[in-house]
């Protein structure tokens, strides 16, 4: 019968809690940008703004059906690759090595964070029922007076619990960084693990800290709900 | 006949229903009133034991039920004496209006499916949907969602149908039709409990009126008697809210 | 930049057939998956819909793991995991678990983890059909089983399909981390490729788009159905 090493598991989650300020930050950065980038992806949508919005509707189906995973191997080659071959032909001097896998991360979570929360977004602002805008411009408010006094505030409590969701699912993609080389949550478990092979223990500590994590996002995010229904409804 | 004797029934500390006696003869059309929270619709729930009394009597024709000591079998017996017209209509949603009302026929009653296809065809042509066999609820207006529902209870020929506010929740031009079916299944001898405030209805249709207020009986009687010369305070108050326009005479 | 060498599409058609001669391992992987995912979690949804004790609050602890930990870190945990608890049930039948090839391990996983999705949509499914639906069925004489039967299944089959459709998706798209423990399906034998020919990103494109299609096809199957099934709302 297999012996759980106790020692180690404990000494495993404390390196997994040392780990959580650069998970959190590894989620939280494309979540800002998903949310601005993807805010104006979703208005330019629901505008019907021609030709920019079919290529984000391509781009959104695209990203949704890929796996999270093919998406971050192929972003991180195409990217690596790619900047070294601009280099190496402009004879410029710098190399992808240079590029920290940390940089890469953000920049290819946050290509998926986009198409995430562009949908998002746009469910929200679409929940907004037709009369409330119909009355705001009936009694002479502007589009972006529109959005800031009816649509936005109305959407919000929408919005925010699916916010929630593509935030849980950002943590949980940062357990795949590591095959692109970031020293992430399980790199560092892992390289614990190495010199006893008690890899259970490590992924187990792995495991408890990201639903520890998780379930903090999830309260935190219904905290926040109840709050703005309360602002926003009185 | 339907014989309730010292029905009891309690939500939490909430006691709602403090002792109900009513007896309905074969036929009687039985229309209860009384301010909302009063327990009539408790009352109709635990007679189709969609609600459980605590303790009392219940008999519908030949099945006797003491509450208390009832089995499955008896209360199930007794259920199926009974049918129900719900305010919300409750139509299976998933069945088109021919299939609800022949739903009870074919499931319970174990009706051939021809016999109660035709069954069901003739009675929907007579409350006026006969063509709207094939609609499912989502089609239908209130009033039709409600005059399916009245459909699929007297299909069954059940020994007594309760109408729970069978016209609360219909637009008010709707309501007409609905309480015109309702008077003619009257006419039928069907033996019916409503529950309603419509006044018009009670003093047109029933055979007995009876009044509730806090969960208990405060008077029954004629029509007459009952709207018109109510002999308890809390009636008159009562019918003085729904009715301001003075008293109201037949 | 006319002369892109670290992309070509004419590798990307290449490697087409040695993707897709891995194919069938991905299927396999979701068909059992699906299957045993499905039967576990009808199993669980009778003991959250009956709120059977202890195995009730079991099952709340592991739909929220399922639904708070990455998927892959599930995947390492069953893979190095599921080997210790096991063996001594499984040595005297002659098998040697850490012999037994990952797929196996992959295919538990992915089990697992849908039937917590799935034990989820279907108590959710059931518990959204409005009283009034039960009510008018006891109220005609209906005894439970035909309530549940005529009435209730059906109507939430309806409210379920939709996020069948969307679990079944997902289960898919997560055999792309198969790879992680050393399954070679479609994109564990990118590796090798690449191993050979020095590029892999091709490769990872090769699978991409054929995920993208399958993923394409099953949504456009499942709304197939779901409209055959909206006959009523």
């Amino acid at each position: 019968m297999y012996r759980f090493d106790y020692l180690f598991f404990m000494h495993e989650l404390w390196v997994g809690v040392t780990y959580i300020p650069i998970t959190l930050l590894l989620s939280i950065v494309p979540l800002i940008i998903g949310l601005i980038v993807g805010t104006l992806f979703a208005i330019c949508r629901i505008q019907k703004v021609r030709v920019i919005d079919r290529i984000i509707q391509v781009y959104v189906v695209l990203l949704r059906s890929i796996p999270i995973v093919l998406l971050m191997l192929m972003l991180y080659f195409f990217f690596t690759y790619g900047i070294d071959e601009i280099a190496g032909f402009y004879h410029l001097p710098f190399r992808s090595s240079q590029v920290s896998p940390i940089t890469l991360a953000f920049i290819i979570l946050s290509f998926v964070s986009v198409a995430f929360l562009s949908e998002s977004v746009r469910t929200a602002l679409q929940s907004v029922q037709k009369g409330q805008i119909e009355a705001a411009r009936s009694v002479g408010m502007t589009t972006t007076t529109i959005y800031r006094r009816i649509i936005i505030p109305q959407a919000l409590p929408v919005a925010i619990p699916i916010l929630g969701n593509t935030f849980i699912g950002l943590i949980q993609g940062t357990a795949l960084l590591y095959l692109i080389g970031v020293t992430d949550l399980i790199t560092g478990v892992k390289i614990q693990a190495n010199g006893n092979y008690r890899y259970v223990e490590a992924y187990i500590a792995a495991a408890i800290v990201y639903w520890v994590l998780c379930i903090a996002v999830e309260q935190g995010i219904r905290l926040l709900s109840t709050r703005v229904n309360y602002l926003v409804k009185g | 006949m339907i014989e309730l004797k010292n029905i009891h029934k309690s939500f939490g500390h909430n006691h709602v229903l403090k002792g109900i006696d009513l007896s309905v003869l074969d036929g009687e059309v039985v229309v209860i009133l009384g301010p909302s929270g009063s327990g009539k619709t408790t009352l109709l729930r635990c007679i189709d034991f969609l609600e459980r009394a605590d303790e009392g009597e219940i008999t519908v024709g030949d099945t006797h039920v003491n509450i208390r000591h009832a089995k499955k079998q008896q209360t199930l017996a007794l259920v199926r004496k009974t049918a129900m017209v719900f305010q919300q209509y409750n139509l299976f949603k998933n069945k088109t209006a021919l299939e609800n009302v022949i739903e009870g026929l074919i499931v319970v009653q174990k009706v051939e499916k021809q016999e109660a296809l035709e069954r069901g065809r003739n009675l929907l042509e007579n409350v006026g949907l006969g063509d709207k066999f094939d609609a499912y609820p989502s089609q239908l207006s209130g009033g039709q969602q409600q005059r399916v529902g009245i459909a699929r209870a007297l299909i069954l020929n059940p020994e007594v149908i309760l109408f729970d506010e069978p016209t609360s929740a219909l637009d008010p031009e709707l309501v007409g039709d609905v309480l015109i079916l309702l008077k003619k299944i009257a006419h039928q001898g069907m033996t019916m409990i409503v529950v309603t405030h419509e006044i018009d209805f009670a003093v047109d249709v029933a055979t007995k009126v009876v009044f509730m207020d806090a969960g208990q009986i405060v008077e029954q009687g004629l029509p007459e008697e009952v709207i018109s010369h109510p002999k308890e305070e809390r009636t008159r108050q009562f019918l003085r809210r729904l009715l301001p326009e003075s008293s109201y005479s037949i | 930049m006319t002369n892109i060498s670290y992309f070509s599409f004419k590798r990307v058609w290449e490697y087409f057939p040695q993707l897709l001669s891995h194919l069938p391992t991905t299927l396999v992987i979701v068909f059992f998956a699906l299957f045993f995912g499905f039967l576990l979690g009808i199993l669980i949804a009778v003991v959250r819909l009956f709120k059977v004790p202890v195995l009730n609050q079991l099952s709340v602890v592991y739909i929220s793991f399922v639904r708070g930990v990455p998927i892959n870190i599930q995947l390492f945990i069953v893979y190095f995991g599921l080997p210790l608890i096991l063996s001594p049930l499984f040595l005297p039948l002659g098998i040697d678990l850490n012999r037994v090839g990952p797929i196996y391990f992959v295919i538990a996983t992915y089990a697992f983890s849908t039937a917590a999705f799935i034990s989820v949509i279907i108590s959710a499914s059931i518990w959204g059909i409005d009283k009034g639906q039960t009510e008018a069925a006891l109220s005609i004489g209906m005894t439970r089983p035909q309530l549940f039967r005529r009435i209730i299944a059906p109507q939430a089959l309806h409210i379920a399909l939709p996020e069948f459709g969307n679990t079944t998706v997902s289960t898919l798209k997560n055999t792309s981390l198969a790879f992680t423990v050393g399954v070679v399906d479609m994109v564990g034998v990118i590796s090798a490729i690449a191993a050979r020919t020095k590029h892999s990103l091709e490769g990872y494109v090769g699978a991409a788009i054929i995920y993208f299609v399958l993923c394409t096809l099953l949504e456009r199957g499942f709304s197939f159905v779901e409209k055959k099934y909206r006959v009523f709302k």
